[in-house]
């Protein structure tokens, strides 16, 4: 049975395989060099006061990263379209299955046999592409922060293993249930998308309950991941401001939707009372020669301390959700096992609808 | 016949259709709020001196929407792998061809009804979506003014890969004759000519510019920006730097393969410009091995390093295609893509007229 189920992939295995190592080659020869640079000239940019041009210049030799990126992306999709969806559906679509699942085997073995070699063969081949990756872009990761970023963090180090696992007995198992090639093979792309999609914008962001941080709201200062401790790699999930009373009023360091904040005169009867727009009018009065604000209008001192001192009035506190960067092993163990576990489930239902359901 | 492709066809039709509704649904809820913003907020922030920080909150905004128009450029290859690639192949594989080709309709006009009504199909969808993304993204491509960088999935060159995609697939399929291979094939056949437009040929529509200015330092303390042209919407193919006898000697505006600029003394004011020559001027504290970190060289070491760079008579060279070159180059690829489209489609007819037992 697995001397069958191996002649019947070894084809497109080698193939695969060939590919693998071509990029892994690629990798290798040009690693050492990106490493060199990164050791030469990016870590002493600072003596040399040019680190704006050199990483720029750092970054546009890794042009070709962005593109492998997307590939690893792409890899457990393509392995869950092209190889996990027509794997049972094949079968039943031309009608061999009727010959392969009356022989001494049962249909059963002849399925963990199958899905198991060529399942394996899937997370080994994604999970090479990612490591091999993962350590040629470390300089670059060094470099550029933000390792929660999701096209990065869903390309390095674990999860991309988690995804081919589950790509792929996705795909199996919309390939039994649909029993025609092509349209499992459209629905295990549009399900393995959109499952991914929706992970990413609901579940990830609360895989470990996020840390929060809260401070006085602060207008004269740039809002976002720049306050005291903050990591550059940290992952801001929202960045709330609170009123007094604990409700939410705005975002990103401001008040309302857009995380503006304007300072407008009340009006001509009461000349240096200010209007602190969306919360309330300033108990402070407001020095005169200027008549409206926004942020960053570089204003006089006198007219920031009043600001200032309307703001503390209101005791308004900005409040920072975020994934702390010490998380990240946690994160990547966590989705990788996630969707191990999914892609066993998966599996386990194909198993009992292939032996109980079908034909 | 149309009437028999049609039912084949209708249950692709339905569910791109469909998509293409929920995308539509999606655009025409949020599109409008965000002109508004742009119009209130942004097109208003110079009169309020907050341009960084709105442009910035308006280009964060619906973040995920923005990602969206990716799909532009993965919908063409979708079409080609599922609408083109089994379009014949599948009657191959599974000998319904040799009922479909035996009936009154020739297999010639078979053939030509399919790839006309599917082939045209995916002309539509993909152009819709283009249209749709264009329009929900104009504010905030109108802002980032990097037309060339999103060239390929907006305005009409969508309608182009499309077309060449089903072809492709549909041609690939004849070949081949099995679904699945055919479908793989054409993945890697569309990715591989997408990418040779993008990072060769297309450069080459037109003649480039070019702007040469003298060499001048990078980085804070110094004017920066080498020779690059005015409009930031150009495109920049490439920024060379070259000696005073015409040799290239460095690239991405700098000295050497990476680009580096880099000065390094003997403690005695005597000074190497690396992979250039010795300064013929003294520079006083040289900025390698400086201790200061942070701050910006001192206006005597910049004066001096221009001095030194002013010395060797280097220029720069930058080639650029200019941003009121976007529409003809737009025209250029989907011209290009429709005349491959069709030459493929004419293949494929002549290979099953001629060649297919």
């Amino acid at each position: 049975m697995i001397w069958s189920a191996w002649r019947q992939i070894r084809l497109q295995t080698l193939v695969l395989a060939i590919a693998t190592a071509l990029l892994v080659l690629v990798f290798a020869l040009t690693g050492p060099h990106l490493n060199h640079v990164y050791q030469t000239v990016v870590l002493t940019c600072q003596s040399h006061n040019d680190c704006l041009t050199v990483f720029s210049n750092f970054q546009s030799q890794y042009h070709l990263a962005r593109l492998v990126g997307v590939l690893i992306l792409a890899a457990p999709a393509l392995l869950g379209v092209f190889w996990g969806a027509p794997l049972v559906a094949r079968e039943i679509e031309s009608g061999t299955f009727r010959l392969a699942w009356t022989q001494s085997v049962s249909r059963s073995r002849w399925l963990l046999t199958k899905v198991f070699m060529v399942g394996l063969i899937s997370v080994v081949i994604t999970g090479i592409l990612s490591l091999a990756y993962t350590w040629w872009s470390s300089a670059y990761s060094q470099v550029f922060k933000g390792q929660f970023m999701p096209l990065r963090y869903m390309t390095h180090d674990l999860v991309p293993i988690g995804y081919a696992a589950f790509a792929f007995a996705l795909g199996v198992t919309l390939g039994a249930l649909i029993r025609r090639s092509v349209p499992a093979m459209a629905a295990t792309l549009v399900g393995y998308v959109g499952g991914l999609t929706a992970f990413t914008v609901w579940v990830r962001p609360y895989l470990q309950s996020p840390l929060h941080r809260s401070s006085p709201l602060q207008i004269f200062s740039s809002s976002r991941s720049s306050g005291p401790g903050t990591n550059p790699n940290d992952w801001v999930i929202s960045q709330q401001t609170l009123n007094s009373s604990g409700k939410a009023i705005g975002q990103d360091g401001g008040i309302g939707s857009t995380g503006n904040t304007v300072f407008a005169p009340v009006g001509h009867g009461s000349p240096g009372t200010f209007r602190f727009v969306g919360v309330g009018t300033c108990p402070n009065k407001f020095p005169l020669h200027q008549n409206g604000l926004s942020r960053n209008a570089a204003p006089s001192p006198t007219f920031v301390h009043a600001i200032n001192a309307c703001v503390r009035g209101f005791h308004l506190r900005d409040l920072l959700t975020y994934q702390p960067a010490s998380h990240y092993w946690t994160f990547q163990w966590y989705e990788m096992s996630i969707f191990i576990v999914l892609a066993l489930a998966l599996i386990g239902f194909t198993w009992w609808w292939v032996r109980h359901r079908l034909t | 016949m149309i009437w028999l492709a049609w039912r084949q066809f209708r249950v692709q039709a339905y569910v791109a259709l469909g998509l293409l509704g929920v995308m539509a649904i999606a655009f025409a809820i949020t599109g409008p709020s965000i002109v508004h913003l742009y119009d209130t907020a942004v097109a208003t922030c110079g009169t309020h001196g907050d341009c960084a920080t709105v442009q910035n909150s308006f280009l964060d905004k619906d973040h995920f929407l923005q990602q969206l128009s990716v799909v532009v450029v993965v919908v063409p290859a979708l079409l080609g792998i599922f609408w083109g690639a089994p379009l014949i192949a599948r009657e191959m594989e599974t000998g319904t061809f040799r009922l479909a080709w035996t009936q009154s309709v020739t297999r010639s006009r078979w053939i030509a009804t399919k790839f006309c009504l599917v082939g045209l199909a995916s002309m539509v969808t993909a152009g819709l979506l283009s249209l749709m993304v264009t329009w929900w993204s104009s504010p905030f491509d109108s802002l980032r003014d990097v037309p060339f960088s999103i060239f390929d999935h907006r305005d009409i060159a969508p309608i182009g890969y499309a077309a060449f995609a089903f072809a492709l697939g549909a041609v690939l399929g004849i070949l081949i004759r099995r679904v699945l291979p055919a479908m793989a094939a054409t993945l890697v056949v569309f990715i591989a000519v997408r990418l040779a437009f993008t990072n060769w040929i297309r450069q080459r529509f037109a003649t480039p510019l070019h702007i040469t200015t003298p060499f001048q330092a990078p980085g804070p303390g110094f004017n920066g920006g080498n020779g690059l042209p005015g409009n930031p919407g150009d495109w920049v193919v490439s920024e060379e730097t070259i000696n005073s006898s015409g040799k290239v000697i460095g690239r991405y505006g700098g000295i050497g393969p990476n680009g580096e600029v880099n000065f390094r003394g003997n403690g005695s004011g005597v000074t190497y410009f690396q992979g250039v020559g010795k300064c013929p001027n003294r520079i006083p504290n040289p900025p390698a091995g400086s201790r200061s970190t942070s701050s910006q060289p001192s206006p005597a070491v910049q004066h001096a390093i221009q001095k030194c760079i002013d010395s060797f008579h280097l220029r720069s060279i930058a080639t650029y295609q200019p941003t009121n070159r976007y529409w003809t180059f737009q025209w250029y690829e989907l011209t290009i893509f429709l005349i491959m489209a069709l030459l493929l489609s004419a293949f494929g007819w002549w290979w099953v007229r001629r060649r297919l037992a």
